[in-house]
């Protein structure tokens, strides 16, 4: 009977696609802890060619006591940090660093972004949650 | 408030059913799609989470309520006009002793196993369709990105790290940097189409989690890329697919992944710590061919 239930249930996803992207190949992110309360948020984003602009166009970190709750904290913009975009080039790898507090969980959203003169596509990523450290 | 899958071992059952139920709340068929697959994963032959398994089924049910494209009992009616002389024989043979004593009860038996190798057939497809590696639970994809979900195999090793953290250092060819990490396996091309020229091989390191690019372009500003990287199951790569399928590759005790995205064909693995990618606008026979060529050196 369950497998009955998840063909009938699977079958509603045929309709559901979603268009791949022009610009953008793959992406990643995830945050991990480092001493100090420090959180590390790691992203890959890599373009389907040499691009205007790649990377992340922004950072927002959620904090939670119970991993149920989530509010964000900070949110960083490529506005205010360009550092989080590299130009001319067809890949983008770096991190940022958050400082926390120790015993909190975090995770962060990241939207990723490709762009050349001809437009831009941009996906959004989440993490999983990770306990910060003292 | 993002939407995210909780790791919560917090507050018994009924707080569980509560943030299942809260979880599920307004996810589109795509979130429950997802959720429904994780379910999978992590069920096994006697452990699953019946509670959990409801309240996606429930959600998916209020989501997309008028879906009835499959229907068991026709399906069933199907797989018997297919194989009716199977059924026209077992009906007009003598039965034996023992099954004399008991024919409702055997008929009954014959068409339940029908119906359950039926489903499954039709399960196997849809699972294909929607990213379930039926033969390995690897990998997992859907109509739009593909990712893996666990480590296959322990081939490649990284020996050394030749960099700093978060320094960038470039070479001649892929197979120098592999060198230069001390990665030891079968991993880089020989053999790319002609049209295309190398443009830059670099690798960097950022928190411990290398990655090493090498580029080409043709005349026509078209590019093809190889990629390896360190495998993180815990860091999942989602890679951008077109809704078409995902066809697998097996050479070398190595399963390769074939993905189509429009104009772009791409082929990723795991090789033991390292995961790899090839993506480029290069035909389905030619991202074979690439493939081969790691391995006949």
């Amino acid at each position: 009977m369950v497998i009955v239930m998840l063909s009938c249930l699977l079958c509603i996803g045929t309709s559901a696609s979603t268009l791949s992207s022009d610009y953008i190949c793959d992406y990643s992110a995830d945050v991990s802890a480092a001493s100090g309360g420090r959180i590390i948020v790691g992203v890959s984003v890599d373009a389907l060619g040499y691009m205007t602009q790649v990377g992340a166009s922004s950072i927002t970190i959620y904090k939670s006591s119970d991993q149920i709750n989530w509010s964000p904290v900070k949110t960083y913009s490529y506005t205010n940090y360009p550092s989080m975009m590299t130009s001319g080039y067809y890949y983008f790898a770096d991190a940022v660093t958050y400082y926390g507090t120790a015993g909190y969980y975090y995770l962060a959203m990241v939207t990723c972004y490709a762009g050349d003169a001809n437009g831009h596509d941009t996906r959004l990523y989440t993490t999983s949650g990770t306990r910060a450290i003292s | 408030m993002p939407q995210i899958r909780h790791n919560s071992t917090a507050g018994g059952a009924k707080e569980e059913a509560k943030l299942i139920h809260e979880h599920l709340t307004n996810q589109t068929t795509d979130d429950l799609l997802d959720d429904l697959s994780d379910w999978l994963a992590n069920a096994d032959g006697t452990h699953f989470d019946s509670e959990n398994l409801n309240a996606i089924l429930s959600a998916l049910d209020e989501v997309n309520p008028e879906s009835e494209e499959f229907h068991p009992e026709e399906s069933l009616a199907a797989f018997h006009q297919r194989f009716e002389p199977v059924f026209d024989k077992e009906e007009n043979s003598s039965p034996s002793p023992a099954l004399a004593r008991h024919p409702r009860h055997f008929s009954r038996r014959l068409i339940q196993v029908a119906a359950i190798i039926a489903v499954m057939l039709f399960s196997m497809v849809t699972a294909q369709a929607f990213g379930f590696d039926i033969f390995g639970a690897i990998a997992r994809w859907t109509s739009s990105t593909f990712h893996f979900s666990d480590e296959s195999t322990t081939f490649a090793t990284i020996g050394t790290y030749p960099i700093e953290d978060g320094e960038q250092k470039s070479y001649d060819s892929l197979q120098a940097a592999l060198d230069d990490f001390g990665v030891v396996g079968n991993i880089a091309p020989t053999w790319v189409p002609e049209r295309f020229k190398l443009q830059s091989v670099a690798a960097d390191i950022k928190y411990r989690d290398f990655c090493i690019r090498e580029a080409y372009a043709n005349s026509d500003g078209e590019y093809l890329s190889v990629m390896i990287r360190k495998y993180d199951s815990g860091k999942q790569t989602e890679i951008e697919k077109d809704t078409g399928t995902t066809d697998i590759y097996k050479t070398n005790g190595i399963t390769h992944y074939l993905i189509s995205d429009k104009s772009f064909e791409k082929a990723t693995w795991i090789n033991g710590q390292l995961e790899c990618l090839i993506y480029g606008k290069v035909t389905h026979q030619e991202l074979k061919e690439i493939i081969n060529s790691i391995y006949k050196g």
